[in-house]
């Protein structure tokens, strides 16, 4: 069951329910129980208490009422006369007797029936004071002697009532309600003579046995101080004055005279709530019998028994109905689960094929679905790649191990390499010596590079102010041009103006000489002077066209100057730059050559220290030597680790093939 | 003044310094020659004649087609002809020309355009040639004879008496 419990998930949240659902009931109904039995208990304890004393109480009634019964019968005159007259003339053979005799025949015959039809009594006798039978009801028991009996003593004192016997003849129970008679004449009130009056127990019976409504096994009887039973018993037959009854009220009553009501075990050995009762009984008739009710726990406590069975039903119900509950609601959490679970056994075999579908619900069981189908995924692909990587390995591993065995021919061609590498070491060391001393020589030519290249450097200063001086000069002159052109246009300008006016004073020389020829004679003179002016006037005008000419050259000279000195400030610009960049040439060559001082100076100190190290280059060959053949050792034992690292290879290439992907 | 500039103003000094030519006995005619497109003219002096720059020439409207347009001298209107449209000489186009000559008699005063002068010039009526060579049949009334030189010499008095140069038109009428 523990086996079943702890490897099924589903049995287990199943059995966890029921108990939890089960507990909260058994206890509400065993608590119930509990409680409905003591409450039950107390009211039939109530019940039979007030039971038992009723029946008590009839009991005691009823005997009382009998004696005082027997008390009148007992105070009849008739009775007494008869007896004073017996006890007188007892032994006495006379006519007297023979009518006393018969008087009390007609008495019994005549008489008494009146008496006995009202009381169940069954058989009257009368004693007289010697105890002897005078008459009776029952021929036999005339002139039996019983002043042996106790009761003829006690009842002196009293009406009282004898203890249950059997009949010695019919063997049937009875008892005897016994009085005293006595007669006016003796004042001293002493009893002439006794009644006793025999009655069956079934009235006895009859009261006790009334059983009550429910009946069942209720049980009702009355037991004298002997501890017998002297009522017929619903459960023994034929038991009175037969049935030891020896139970705990029975003792508790002989011993203290107290009453009982609680649970026992009765004469019949079952379980009872019984209750018993005898105050009136035993003011009455002092017998010390003790009535009993009783009923068997079982039936007492059927209602509760009952409900007992209810709550058994009612909780196997629910535990049914649990279980089913719990069955869907742990069938939803451990079927996913289970299918999650033979998809890992697969997975664990080796099987990564499986297919998770995805999750359908957001809970923990889904989301564990969810995860897992991550992880194969995940796992699949990183598998897929170990695989890869192992083919891989694989196949260097071969290849590892193909080098090895080559490596282990190379070592040991290397180490007889290294023999000629030791002679080599040798040659270049003369050689190395050679070298120091050229770069001895290199490095003093390098010197004189140095203070070359600085006076370069200063030439090429010298040599760019003197371009920008050049530069500034020629700005000048472009200025001067230009105030050169200005100037013309001046002169041209001027020109125009002397042309103008020549132009006019011809004019004004025609004019004159017109005015001459008009004079006639008179102005042959002025003529000549206008001629002249005329003249003058024509020459000044060549003049300014010769000027002009001479002036378009001047400025066609000065616009070719503009243009060549445009040209020279170009290239004076150019030569300026080209002089910068040449002296940054010289610059940086001297850098450099300086440098290259540095560098032979260095290569001097390095071949010297080479030099040194050649000599260390040498010993270090000799070790070289020994660790070469080390080497090849060495090499043989990879080529035997190279060829397990195959069988590895091999082994892990066999182990992941294995997985399915 | 350097020499050789010197030299040259001698050797003019000279060339202008020659002695006129001798007046012959024959009646000469002196005359103003000046220059036109297609030639050179002459005009007698005795027609009050002077010479003027023509500041400005202010075309007049419905005035004849050799009808310049109309200039101030000195306070005085005078109108400006041009010879070549009005003797329908061949013309060199279109002249900036800033010169102009003034005639005048009694009843007629006006200024002719001219490209050139050239100067006063004494020809002999002798040594006028008939009328060949003409510049223009339109010419041919006003040409008094040309010269052995090829000025055309022009009866000016001809000229200003001509009717048809007075504009008897009326704009509208």
């Amino acid at each position: 069951m523990n086996k079943v419990i702890n490897t099924n998930l589903m049995t287990k949240l199943m059995f966890i329910f029921v108990i939890v659902s089960l507990v909260p009931i058994v206890i509400v109904g065993v608590t119930n129980y509990i409680s409905a039995k003591n409450t039950l208990k107390k009211q039939f304890l109530a019940h039979h208490q007030s039971i038992a004393q009723a029946k008590e109480n009839s009991v005691a009634l009823l005997m009382s009422m009998r004696m005082e019964q027997i008390e009148i019968l007992a105070g009849d005159e008739v009775v007494q006369n008869l007896v004073n007259i017996w006890n007188t003339n007892r032994g006495q053979e006379s006519m007297f007797v023979e009518v006393m005799a018969g008087e009390a025949r007609n008495f019994i015959e005549f008489e008494l029936p009146k008496f006995s039809d009202i009381t169940p009594f069954y058989e009257y006798s009368f004693l007289g004071n010697t105890g002897e039978v005078y008459f009776s009801t029952n021929p036999d028991m005339v002139g039996k002697d019983f002043s042996s009996e106790k009761y003829v003593e006690r009842v002196a004192e009293g009406t009282i009532v004898t203890d249950i016997e059997l009949d010695p003849e019919t063997e049937a129970p009875f008892f005897a309600v016994v009085a005293p008679i006595k007669h006016r004449s003796i004042a001293s009130g002493e009893a002439i003579g006794v009644v006793v009056a025999k009655m069956s127990t079934t009235e006895l019976d009859s009261i006790v046995g009334q059983k009550g409504d429910d009946g069942s096994s209720e049980e009702i009887y009355i037991v004298n101080s002997a501890g017998l039973m002297i009522t017929d018993s619903t459960g023994t037959p034929n038991a009175v004055l037969k049935q030891q009854v020896d139970t705990e009220p029975v003792r508790r009553f002989n011993q203290t005279g107290e009453f009982m009501s609680d649970v026992y075990v009765n004469y019949r050995g079952e379980k009872i709530v019984g209750v018993s009762a005898a105050e009136k009984l035993q003011e009455t008739t002092g017998l010390g019998w003790l009535v009993l009710s009783e009923i068997r726990v079982k039936d007492a406590f059927r209602p509760a028994r009952r409900m007992r069975l209810t709550m058994l039903a009612l909780a196997a119900l629910i535990s049914l109905i649990v279980a089913y509950a719990a069955r869907i609601l742990a069938g939803r959490i451990a079927n996913p689960i289970r299918h999650i679970s033979r998809q890992i056994e697969r997975v664990s075999e080796g099987d990564l094929t499986v297919e998770v579908p995805v999750g359908r619900s957001d809970d923990e069981v889904g989301r564990l679905a969810e995860a897992f189908r991550k992880m194969v995924g995940s796992s699949r692909t990183t598998t897929r790649e170990i695989q890869q990587s192992v083919q891989v390995l694989a196949t260097s591993v071969n290849e590892i191990s193909s080098s090895t065995s080559q490596l282990s021919a190379i070592a040991t061609e290397t180490a007889t390499a290294v023999t000629e590498t030791a002679t080599t070491v040798e040659e270049i060391k003369q050689t190395a010596k050679i070298s120091s001393d050229t770069a001895n020589e290199v490095s003093e030519s390098a010197q004189r590079a140095v203070q070359v290249s600085d006076t370069g450097k200063q030439s090429t200063e010298d040599t760019v102010a003197g371009i920008e001086r050049i530069k500034s000069q020629m700005e000048i002159i472009a200025e001067s041009i230009i105030r050169l052109n200005e100037q013309g246009q001046t002169i041209g300008d001027i020109i125009s103006t002397v042309d103008d006016l020549s132009e006019q004073s011809n004019l004004l020389a025609v004019n004159a000489a017109i005015e001459a020829a008009k004079a006639g004679e008179h102005g042959k003179g002025f003529a000549v002077v206008a001629q002249e002016i005329k003249n003058l006037s024509n020459q000044s005008k060549q003049a300014t066209q010769q000027v002009r000419t001479i002036l378009n050259d001047i400025q066609r000279a000065t616009r070719d100057s503009v243009a060549a000195t445009e040209q020279g400030q170009s290239a004076v610009s150019q030569g300026v730059e080209q002089s910068n960049r040449a002296g940054e040439s010289i610059v940086s060559l001297a850098r450099n050559i300086d440098d290259a001082a540095h560098a032979a100076m260095q290569i001097v100190a390095s071949s010297h220290e080479q030099l040194v190290g050649m000599d260390q280059v040498a010993s270090a060959m000799e070790a070289i030597n020994a660790a070469s053949v080390q080497n090849v050792d060495a090499v043989n034992v990879l080529d035997v680790s190279s060829k397990k690292l195959r069988q590895l290879g091999d082994n892990l290439l066999e182990l992941v093939e294995q997985t399915k992907v | 003044m350097k020499a050789s500039t010197r030299a040259i103003l001698q050797r003019r000094a000279y060339e202008l310094a020659r002695p006129t030519d001798v007046e012959s006995d024959a009646e000469t005619v002196e005359m103003l020659v000046f220059k036109l497109a297609s030639g050179s003219y002459g005009v007698e002096l005795e027609y009050g004649l002077e010479l003027i720059t023509l500041a400005e020439l202010t075309p007049v409207p419905c005035a004849k087609p050799f009808v310049s347009g109309i200039t101030s001298v000195r306070g005085r209107i005078v109108s400006v002809l041009d010879l070549d449209k009005l003797l329908e000489l061949p013309s060199s186009g279109i002249v900036d020309r800033n010169k102009a000559l003034i005639v005048a008699n009694e009843f007629m005063e006006f200024a002719v355009l001219l490209d050139d002068v050239v100067g006063i010039m004494s020809v002999a009526e002798g040594d006028l040639q008939s009328r060949l060579g003409l510049p223009s049949e339109a010419a041919a009334p006003f040409v008094r004879g040309i010269t052995p030189d090829g000025v055309v010499f022009l009866d000016m008095g001809l000229l200003l008496k001509e009717p048809t140069l007075v504009n008897r038109e009326v704009v509208g009428g």
